[in-house]
């Protein structure tokens, strides 16, 4: 399933409304006189209980992308992590105005010493950073490594909201156990991804410079961003080596866009400038996006989100990396399948960038690299690939084209 | 806020202020056979039970005067954790499903007349009065409540303890069918309390077996709790089935669950904070402001004597 432009658009605005439900139930009830006969305790159950919904809506986006392949899901989580922290802020007002009417002392108090609340403080204030930076001027900011790891808070901050409900009820702890499963079974999906991943594939050596100069021609059924798609070729800083950010290929704008190979630039643009990574649009000759990748996201119209390591990208929201090797010299077969691995690894959620120090090595083998798509590498497949002497397959292939076989 | 009015005047007299949900359509197709049943109930006691109306109801000097909360938010607002610990509407949900007739009470232990009482009987103990308490929650929330009751001290009177008790020990029915919360592990089924029995004979201490003059209700209690207005209201055990009377202090079922939140006195003390819920302030079931909680819960005078020596810090 993949929704166009248009659907996601009209998921979101359900979406949107549909998150609102749950407060419009307390104005209903609060006018139908349904608050029972505490209201104020009544109330603030409710945001609580809706906050920690929201929290676990959006933790399973992830592992719901991962198992249903629908990878659009990504574009509706910040909404239900704003709804989340939503929700958090109205629970705090709640709390704040109609609990304890403004008595600072008495909160201070509260949060001083009862446990639950506590905890609770803690859980909103953490919420707070990553509120504010939701929006893509603050990715863009924070770049792309910085801002994950920034957002990887929400885990300890689900497991607080835990913690809060399970120490505020008096005894029956049916329903925070619920939420503890609920949450312990988002964040077991996410470190069985990240296990699977490790404790293999290390023992491959890098191919060493000697190669160096040997390159063979692009792959003919690799995918070459066409001239409509808005691209971005970055150089990697210092090493010498190319990669590619593609950003935002889902629109239509024109911008130039060289087919050809990718430069091979000694002298790339450093990260205290920017703006010169533009320059290297110009420059690139081809954008090697493994076709694969290019139907996940780009044939299907979803945008791609690449986050660069290099530096910031532009007009995107959205991060994570994958680098994928797409050319190496021959019979360093062992050599690719190591990358990769390493990808899987030491990648948990966002299977991001192989590091900055595997670039280097990959430079010095004189590799070629191509920065595709997120979310698309499974840290086996690697190892599998190299076994049957083939590339990796990214993702999924909706149209039966693998990688494996147009990079061979 | 006080409210002005005769003293010759009881709550129960006074339209509450919400009418429990369908009570007048109950009353008005309930009338004839209420009426008949009243009747013939006025033949057999002097102050009738009449179909859940009580009459000739006595005033009692330990009443309060502030404005009890309607039936609606008594009746509605429960912790009876036999029939579910979660949100407070279970228990007026679920306990319709509780029989309480026949029902009989065992007094026993360590007194000179253990006897098995029907509640028919216990109705005639003593003048049931109305007696207008607080109560106040270890939850941070308080009600006042127009209950109808006899003080405890006429039931212990008539079974005459021995010299040896020093304490009661009230225990809660255990009815399966009608009670989901008994599957529940977190406490130590039978639901138990129990008081110094000091406490248990001090004037302020009643059997309730009604509020707002009549019959009490499932989650409330019925047919007979107890009421201990200084203490937290779990303290107050509800549908009580026995009465103990021994010489060690009973182990009551909170206190035996989480005992560093729980103690057995329990009494109403602002000084001494609960790690949930600030005990120096309450909100007042109906009400948006928070009010100081009082120590004893406003009835210090009558018995902050019972403690004069303990320190309740460590008594909690």
């Amino acid at each position: 399933m993949q929704p166009g432009l248009r659907q996601l658009t009209a998921i979101k605005a359900t979406l949107f409304v549909a998150s609102l439900v749950p407060l419009a139930q307390l104005a209903w009830l609060g006018f139908a006189d349904g608050l029972g006969a505490n209201p104020i305790e009544f109330i603030t159950r409710h945001l609580g209980t809706w906050t920690l919904n929201f929290l676990l809506i959006t933790l399973a986006v992830t592992p719901l992308r991962h198992l249903s392949g629908w990878h659009w899901l990504i574009r509706l989580r910040r909404m239900l992590g704003l709804y989340a922290f939503f929700y958090a802020t109205l629970h705090f007002l709640t709390y704040l105005w109609l609990d304890q009417f403004f008595d600072w002392a008495s909160i201070a108090k509260d949060i001083a010493k009862r446990p639950f609340i506590t905890a609770g403080f803690t859980a909103f204030l953490l919420l707070i950073p990553l509120a504010a930076t939701s929006n893509a001027a603050m990715v863009r900011q924070l770049g792309g490594r910085r801002w994950t790891q920034l957002h990887r808070t929400v885990y300890a901050i689900a497991i607080i909201g835990v913690i809060h409900y399970w120490w505020l009820v008096k005894k029956d702890i049916t329903m925070p156990l619920l939420y503890a499963v609920l949450l312990g079974t988002l964040l077991g999906l996410r470190a069985m991804r990240l296990t699977r991943g490790s404790g293999s594939g290390n023992s491959a050596p890098i191919p060493a410079r000697a190669d160096r100069g040997k390159q063979s021609a692009v792959p003919p059924d690799c995918f070459s961003a066409k001239a409509h798609d808005r691209a971005a070729i970055r150089c990697g800083f210092r090493l010498g080596f190319p990669s590619m950010a593609v950003d935002d290929l889902e629109g239509g704008r024109q911008t130039p866009f060289m087919p050809g190979f990718l430069p091979r630039t000694e002298n790339a643009p450093s990260l205290a400038e920017p703006h010169r990574a533009e320059q290297a649009v110009a420059h690139a000759e081809v954008a090697l996006v493994a076709q694969q990748a290019a139907r996940a996201s780009v044939g299907k119209r979803d945008r791609l989100h690449v986050h660069h390591r290099v530096g910031e990208a532009r007009r995107h929201q959205h991060v994570a990396q994958i680098v994928h090797v797409v050319k190496m010299p021959q019979g360093r077969r062992a050599g690719r399948a190591q990358l990769l691995e390493r990808i899987g690894s030491q990648r948990a959620e966002h299977q991001q960038a192989a590091r900055l120090q595997h670039a280097m090595q990959l430079a010095e083998g004189r590799h070629w690299i191509v920065e595709p798509v997120q979310h698309e590498v499974g840290p086996g497949q690697a190892e599998r690939a190299a076994l049957q002497g083939q590339r990796p397959h990214i993702g999924r292939d909706a149209a039966g084209c693998t990688t494996a076989q147009t990079l061979q | 806020m006080l409210i002005q009015r005769p003293e010759d005047i009881l709550s129960s007299e006074i339209t509450p202020r919400t009418l429990f949900d369908g009570r007048r359509e109950f009353i008005k197709a309930a009338g004839a056979g209420v009426l008949a049943g009243a009747a013939l109930f006025a033949g057999l006691s002097r102050r009738a039970w009449a179909g859940g109306k009580f009459t000739d109801l006595q005033k009692s000097p330990h009443s309060i005067l502030e404005t009890p909360n309607s039936l609606r938010e008594i009746t509605t607002y429960n912790n009876f954790v036999e029939f579910g610990f979660g949100d407070k509407g279970q228990p007026a949900e679920r306990a319709g499903a509780m029989r309480t007739r026949p029902w009989t009470v065992s007094i026993e232990g360590l007194v000179r007349k253990p006897r098995t009482l029907a509640i028919e009987d216990i109705l005639k103990i003593a003048p049931l009065e109305e007696r207008i308490y607080r109560l106040r929650c270890v939850e941070g929330w308080s009600m006042v409540i127009p209950w109808v009751g006899f003080p405890l001290a006429a039931l212990i009177r008539q079974v005459e303890p021995l010299g040896s008790a020093k304490y009661v020990e009230f225990i809660t029915q255990m009815e399966p069918a009608a009670m989901p919360g008994l599957n529940l592990p977190y406490l130590d089924w039978p639901y138990t309390e129990g008081l110094r029995l000091d406490e248990a004979l001090h004037p302020l201490t009643i059997m309730a077996v009604g509020l707002y003059g009549e019959v009490l209700p499932n989650q409330n209690g019925a047919p007979l709790r107890l009421v201990v207005p200084w203490k937290y209201g779990f303290k107050s055990g509800k549908s009580i089935v026995r009465i103990r009377f021994t010489d060690k202090q009973p182990r009551t079922s909170w206190n035996i669950a989480q005992p560093e939140e729980y103690g057995f006195y329990a009494n109403v003390n602002p000084d001494v904070s609960h790690p949930r819920w600030s005990q120096d302030k309450e909100r007042r079931i109906g009400e948006f402001f928070k009010r100081r909680t009082l120590p004893f819960n406003g009835y210090a005078d009558q018995v902050a004597p019972l403690y004069a020596d303990m320190d309740l810090r460590k008594f909690y």
